[in-house]
């Protein structure tokens, strides 16, 4: 009796033992829920299984980036949707990043006004639901368009009217291949560039100034390359015709309605973001930066740029992980993502709904993963490398 | 002979240069510094004041007031607030039967109580009344909109609706995960590698999907994981949807609170012989919970503004009640409808989630200044 006291007063022992009680109630719990689902599911008459993935859709969708059709399968329909998912999130992100970044400017401005404005714009975008932005865009701006004949026209360009936004698409001619490959070549370069300079800075001393030789490089590389080829890619800008748009692409107006409410909203949150965090490095950080005399732009280039990303990048993470969840969203206006294409017709025609809501929250969670894993990448990248 | 090298006298103040002093000293620094921002300003004041002038017009002047159906507002200038007036009762107490609708204004009284007794100060009884109205209102609430008690009429939970159903789900929300959120932080920041594990996993599952798929999922899947699932309410299941889904949130926000304590507070506790659960409840959480009421009172917000997500699965929430307001075929009319239905709905939300977030701020200011003092 003696030793199972002593035993228990082993912290050890103690702690092992509320592992254990932990990992059986867990393991108990889930044998519970697996049993009554399978009578549940065999009351309910639900079939389960991932076959159906395999079986016709039977259904339209009307954004597709790849080719769907009435034939295609379930899986096929999943994978246009999830591809609707991605395209809106990562337009969205860019979209919101550089507005963001602009909002973060004129809150940081000393120019009174601007400073106000955008203060006023972050409070009100902040402090209302994202789904009634949504839907204010959506049923009661973007329907206060004119129709295809009277479209808001963008410099002739790119023309928005209540089916949506037509923009100009691009056309590949030969050797468009060149080109493409030749902007990925003069990205590698600046990125080589960027390295060797910092490796002959440390060296030397001597500095390049690598923004401007990138930016050259940048724009003349793929200019001569195209020239080379005389100019195999360009745009077909949209014409009205006689009933509708020749040429170009027609966004969807729920994809517009979607982008637009998803910018606005997020952006003030990243102009917060990118606020708090250039606000948060010292000032005798740029008192010392300016002393040693360095320039203004290498002041923020090397000195508050550096320090404010450590701390511009997690929260900014969050932001995009938040932006990409509340894509799902979209469903409410149809615009077809995935949990619009779960939730919708795939689930009423087939029914599986366990098999359906796991692949949903699967989908959801690898979208996240990736994110996640992209940013703590750069955030590695970034970091300030302490001794 | 040795000279005073050290000045006392106080040299006056000098004026500040005449180009930056009055008004106008004012105007040029801080709308005029340079030629761009010259520019700037006066772009930004002719669009602030067309706006402007666009919002009153719209909003006021050509705004129509009264009436009854989407035929009363045909002119897309003005706003049609008619659409408001005329169903201010559904979006106040929802489907709730007349005769209750004293229990749903003593609702709304005591939530702004409650609120209040968190702004104002009572000297040294502040902590104990507000502890009162955080147990109390809770609870009185619940008697007070199902009923069932001292003669009180039942009142079924589908047929609460508008400004209720928000707060009740946000609530909910915020009641029920602040506990479980704690408990889950609490687990995450334990040495015990499976109870460390098991939580950090829970927090990162829910963090990672969208509340909307959580919602959906619970609705549909607790009758089928549950015995007897389907006889469950379907307010309830998203109530509990919100409560695990933002208990991952809270319990990031108690995590980051206890990050911020001391090694040293830990240690210390240790070593006068603590156990581990008085450290934690003597010594560490009151500390963390401090520090963590900013983020905490930012995920409220947030908690706050989702709740309009449950009209997705078809609960007339506050902006759910408007939404199908105004597809009905009585208020069914041009977008100028619609976007004033938006406008009433975001002016309630901006007056809480602002009102929340000055509140939150001059919380973290007073503890920057605590710390400091």
């Amino acid at each position: 009796m003696q030793n199972i006291a002593r035993l228990w007063y082993s912290s050890n022992v103690r702690t092992n033992f509320y592992q254990a009680c932990l990992v059986i109630g867990i393991v108990a719990a889930s044998a519970w829920v697996i049993d009554t689902s399978s009578t549940n599911l065999d009351k309910l008459g639900i079939k389960t299984g991932l076959d159906f993935l395999d079986t016709e859709a039977g259904f339209a969708i009307s954004q597709s980036l790849i080719p769907f059709s009435d034939t295609s399968t379930y899986a096929e329909a999943l994978i246009v949707c999830i591809l609707n998912t991605v395209v809106l999130s990562l337009a969205a992100i860019i979209l919101s990043t550089f507005l963001g970044f602009f909002v973060a400017l004129s809150r940081l401005s000393s120019n009174w006004l601007l400073n106000k404005i955008s203060n006023i714009y972050v409070e009100i975008f902040r402090n209302v639901p994202l789904l009634l932005q949504l839907f204010f865009w959506y049923f009661a701006v973007l329907k206060l368009l004119p129709d295809k004949r009277q479209s808001v026209s963008f410099f002739d360009i790119a023309f928005l009217n209540i089916e949506g936004l037509v923009v100009p698409s691009p056309i590949f001619g030969d050797g468009a291949y060149y080109v493409v490959c030749s902007i990925f070549v003069a990205i590698l370069l600046v990125v080589l560039l960027y390295y060797w300079a910092k490796k002959r800075q440390e060296n030397t001393g001597n500095t390049l100034p690598v923004f401007r030789w990138g930016l050259l490089i940048l724009f003349l590389l793929p200019f001569i390359v195209a020239w080379l080829t005389s100019f195999p890619i360009s745009w077909k800008i949209p014409v009205f015709g006689r009933f509708n748009f020749q040429g170009g692409t027609e966004l969807l107006p729920e994809f517009v309605a979607m982008l637009f409410g998803l910018t606005l909203y997020n952006a003030a949150f990243i102009g917060e973001i990118i606020r708090a965090g250039i606000m948060s490095v010292n000032k005798g950080q740029r008192e010392a930066a300016a002393s040693i005399g360095l320039s203004p732009s290498q002041i923020y280039n090397e000195v508050i740029v550096p320090q404010a990303l450590r701390l511009i990048i997690p929260p900014l993470t969050n932001q995009y992980l938040n932006l990409t969840k509340s894509t799902a969203l979209a469903s409410a206006i149809a615009y077809p993502d995935l949990f619009w294409a779960v939730n919708g017709a795939i689930l009423v025609q087939t029914g599986q709904v366990l098999e359906l809501q796991a692949l949903t929250l699967g989908a959801y969670l690898g979208l996240s993963l990736i994110i996640a894993l992209t940013m703590n990448t750069f955030n590695q990248v970034t970091r300030i490398k302490e001794r | 002979m040795m000279t005073d090298s050290i000045i006392r006298d106080h040299i006056p103040d000098r004026e500040p240069p005449i180009k930056n002093r009055g008004l106008f000293g004012w105007i040029r620094v801080n709308l005029f510094s340079t030629w761009y921002h010259s520019i700037i300003t006066l772009l930004l004041f002719w669009a602030v004041s067309n706006i402007l002038v666009f919002l009153f017009d719209w909003g006021i002047l050509n705004a129509v007031w009264v009436g009854d159906s989407a035929k009363s507002c045909p002119n897309m200038e003005g706003a049609c607030w008619a659409f408001i007036t005329d169903r201010w009762k559904l979006i106040v107490y929802g489907l709730t039967p007349a005769e209750s609708h004293w229990r749903i204004n003593l609702f709304y009284a005591l939530a702004g109580i409650t609120a209040l007794s968190f702004v104002i100060s009572f000297g040294k009884y502040s902590s104990k009344i507000r502890t009162v109205f955080f147990i109390g209102f809770p609870v009185v609430s619940y008697f007070l909109l199902l009923g069932g008690i001292l003669g009180l009429s039942n009142i079924e939970p589908d047929k609460w609706g508008g400004l209720v159903l928000t707060l009740v789900v946000a609530c909910c929300g915020i009641f029920g995960s602040i506990p479980l959120g704690l408990i889950l932080a609490l687990g995450r920041y334990s040495k015990l590698p499976v109870i460390h594990y098991v939580c950090a996993g829970f927090i990162e599952f829910w963090r990672g999907v969208p509340l909307i798929v959580v919602i959906v999922t619970f609705v549909a899947l607790l009758p089928i994981f549950i015995p007897d699932g389907a006889k469950i309410d379907v307010v309830v299941r998203t109530l509990i949807a919100f409560a695990v889904f933002n208990s991952a949130y809270m319990a990031e926000v108690f995590r980051g609170g206890l990050q911020s304590i001391n090694a040293g507070q830990f240690e210390a506790s240790k070593s006068i012989g603590l156990t581990y659960w008085q450290m934690m409840g003597y010594i560490v959480l009151p500390q963390a919970i401090r520090n963590s009421v900013p983020a905490l009172v930012n995920t409220c917000i947030s908690v706050f503004k989702e709740t309009t997500l449950i009209l997705l699965i078809g609960f007339s929430d506050l902006l759910g009640i408007v939404q199908i307001s105004l597809e009905d075929p009585t208020w069914l009319g041009p977008p100028h409808i619609f976007a004033s239905g938006y406008t009433f709905v975001a002016i309630v939300f901006f007056i809480f989630c602002y009102g929340v977030s000055r509140y939150s701020r001059r919380l973290e200011n007073r503890s920057n200044l605590s710390n400091e003092g």
